[in-house]
């Protein structure tokens, strides 16, 4: 399947200039069409169910601030959920692309390889958006209208810029288990390392820790934000100001340049055999 | 080897076609009695044991204070209904069940769910009686400080941080202290911080005038109607589960004696 997928990618990104159609859309909707065949929407609706199921557990029981119980386990879940399917069919595909020969036979066409790195981005940053979207759902049924638009958004850029350094880091590992744990690995260190610099500074009798502490300073540097995306929060009163939403947009675009542009290079850099 | 075989061939041909079936279902049913065996070991557990630090909660949630916060109280609030029976006070750990609504609302103080548990539940007329009859029955060198004013002090400490947010619960608490507790000065005491309540929390005028509106009633039922009334119908945005819960409550019977 994935030959014939790529076969296409060929055919396509070949009668590209005779169709006017860009190599990078061709590229992006085959990748699209490809994470469809892999079964994606059912993933993310049995995930949507049981997001739906669990905050309703947790209405069933909560005595009182119903709202705020069903919202406040809803919502993690669904971010949390959502950025498992995006790391896992981001990972999937790019490795596949390796693995099974596709991306030299795409190569093979008048295609670049930034262009298909960045088509390929396009493609899951769509899938990204989709999933954040999908999974949103329960949030919006249950929050303001104007909370769960902020807070929707802030979680398809999370998953957009979550999907493009997946795709960086699948491209640079090559293979599944590795991209999918190190992938994660970031996801949870961007999310806490802020916790962790403020115990660090918190604690006043950890001094044998105190030599680390430049270091940890310097990879907060290098790690986008994600604790200022997506808070839950929002969806409990606090709405999020214009300046921070456009700090989310900002940050976002940037981490995903930043992302790409390595992957670029890993790609260009590469004997690919 | 032979042999096996020979054993293996003299079964029903049925049973052989389908083996990897069987053995698939006597292991599932092997693993379903196992699992109902573990389930139902009948033991009560009486404490929730030692709280974790709200660092440890908050990193181990992915910093999601909120979530972290309404799962620490739903697992207390479980705690106490185990193997179908209510555990009270009398049996529970109630230090650890203190320190554990501690953790719950330091982790996230918007949310007045802990205070709940501790006003309305925990320093409630059924728990306080079991840990009158608890210190009754054991005889004490040195007389346990009593759970239910360390509650209140956690829900008078909520208000005072955020009046807005949490005069409910302060006005549950002056009622419990008032009722149950029988501590006509701590009760005013509540009554006069809900009184002096700086001007932008969204007081209600009743609430403000708690001691006038409830705790100068004789009877304690009387009391507990005028506290749903003020909070059904002057208190918008009331939860209608919490409102439920007041009207089903008996009232503290007016003869027990308190603690104090």
């Amino acid at each position: 399947m994935a030959a014939d997928d790529s076969a296409g990618t060929l055919a396509r990104a070949s009668q590209g200039s005779r169709r006017r159609r860009s190599p990078l859309r061709t590229i992006a909707h085959d990748t699209f069409v490809e994470v469809l065949r892999g079964r994606w929407l059912w993933l993310a609706a049995c995930a949507v169910l049981l997001v739906a199921a669990c905050a309703g557990f947790a209405r069933t029981l909560a005595l009182s601030e119903t709202q705020e119980v069903t919202l406040s386990f809803a919502a993690p879940l669904a971010r949390l959920i959502a950025v498992l399917i995006v790391v896992l069919t981001t990972v999937a595909s790019v490795v596949r692309e390796k693995t099974e020969g596709t991306l030299l036979l795409a190569l093979a066409a008048p295609v670049g390889r930034a262009s298909w790195m960045l088509g390929k981005a396009l493609g899951l940053a769509v899938i990204a958006a989709l999933t954040g979207l999908l999974l949103a759902l329960p949030v919006l049924v249950a929050a303001e209208p104007v909370a769960a638009a902020a807070w929707t958004l802030s979680l398809i850029l999370e998953l957009i810029l979550v999907a493009t350094v997946a795709a960086a880091i699948a491209r640079v590992l090559g293979q599944i288990a590795p991209a999918v744990g190190a992938a994660l690995a970031f996801y949870v260190f961007a999310r806490i390392l802020h916790v962790v610099l403020l115990l660090g500074e918190r604690a006043q009798n950890y001094s044998e820790l105190q030599a680390l502490a430049p270091l940890v300073r310097v990879l907060g540097a290098l790690v986008p934000r994600l604790d200022l995306f997506t808070r839950t929060d929002w969806l409990l009163g606090a709405v999020p100001s214009w300046p921070a939403l456009g700090g989310i947009v900002l940050q976002s675009l940037l981490y995903c340049a930043l992302a790409l542009a390595a992957a670029v290079i890993d790609l260009r850099r590469a004997r690919l055999e | 080897m032979a042999n096996r075989h020979g054993t293996i061939s003299r079964l029903p041909g049925s049973i052989r076609r389908h083996a990897s079936w069987w053995v698939f279902g006597v292991l599932l049913a092997l693993q379903a009695s196992w699992s109902t065996r573990l389930a139902n070991d009948g033991s009560l557990q009486p404490s929730p044991g030692a709280p974790p630090s709200p660092s440890a909660v908050r990193l181990a949630s992915l910093d999601e204070p909120e979530l972290a916060g309404y799962a620490t109280s739903l697992y207390l609030q479980g705690f106490d209904a185990q193997a179908g029976a209510l555990l009270g006070l009398r049996l529970a750990d109630a230090a650890a069940i203190c320190a554990w609504l501690e953790l719950a609302y330091s982790i996230n103080p918007r949310s007045g769910y802990p205070l709940m548990l501790a006003a309305f539940d925990y320093a409630g007329p059924a728990h306080v009686h079991d840990e009158t009859s608890k210190a009754q029955s054991t005889v004490q060198t040195l007389a346990a400080r009593p759970v239910a004013p360390m509650l209140l002090d956690l829900v008078e400490r909520a208000y005072i941080a955020d009046p807005a947010r949490h005069w409910r619960w302060l006005a549950h608490a002056s009622f419990v202290a008032r009722f149950t507790l029988h501590d006509d000065e701590r009760a005013l005491r509540y009554a006069r911080l809900l009184r002096d309540a700086p001007a932008p929390a969204p007081v209600p005028r009743w609430a403000r005038e708690l001691d006038s509106f409830v705790l100068r009633r004789r009877d304690p039922a009387e009391a507990q109607r005028a506290l749903l009334g003020g909070l059904a119908f002057g208190s918008p945005g009331t939860d209608p589960k919490e409102l439920d819960r007041l009207a089903a409550r008996p009232a503290p019977p007016a003869n027990v004696q308190g603690t104090n």
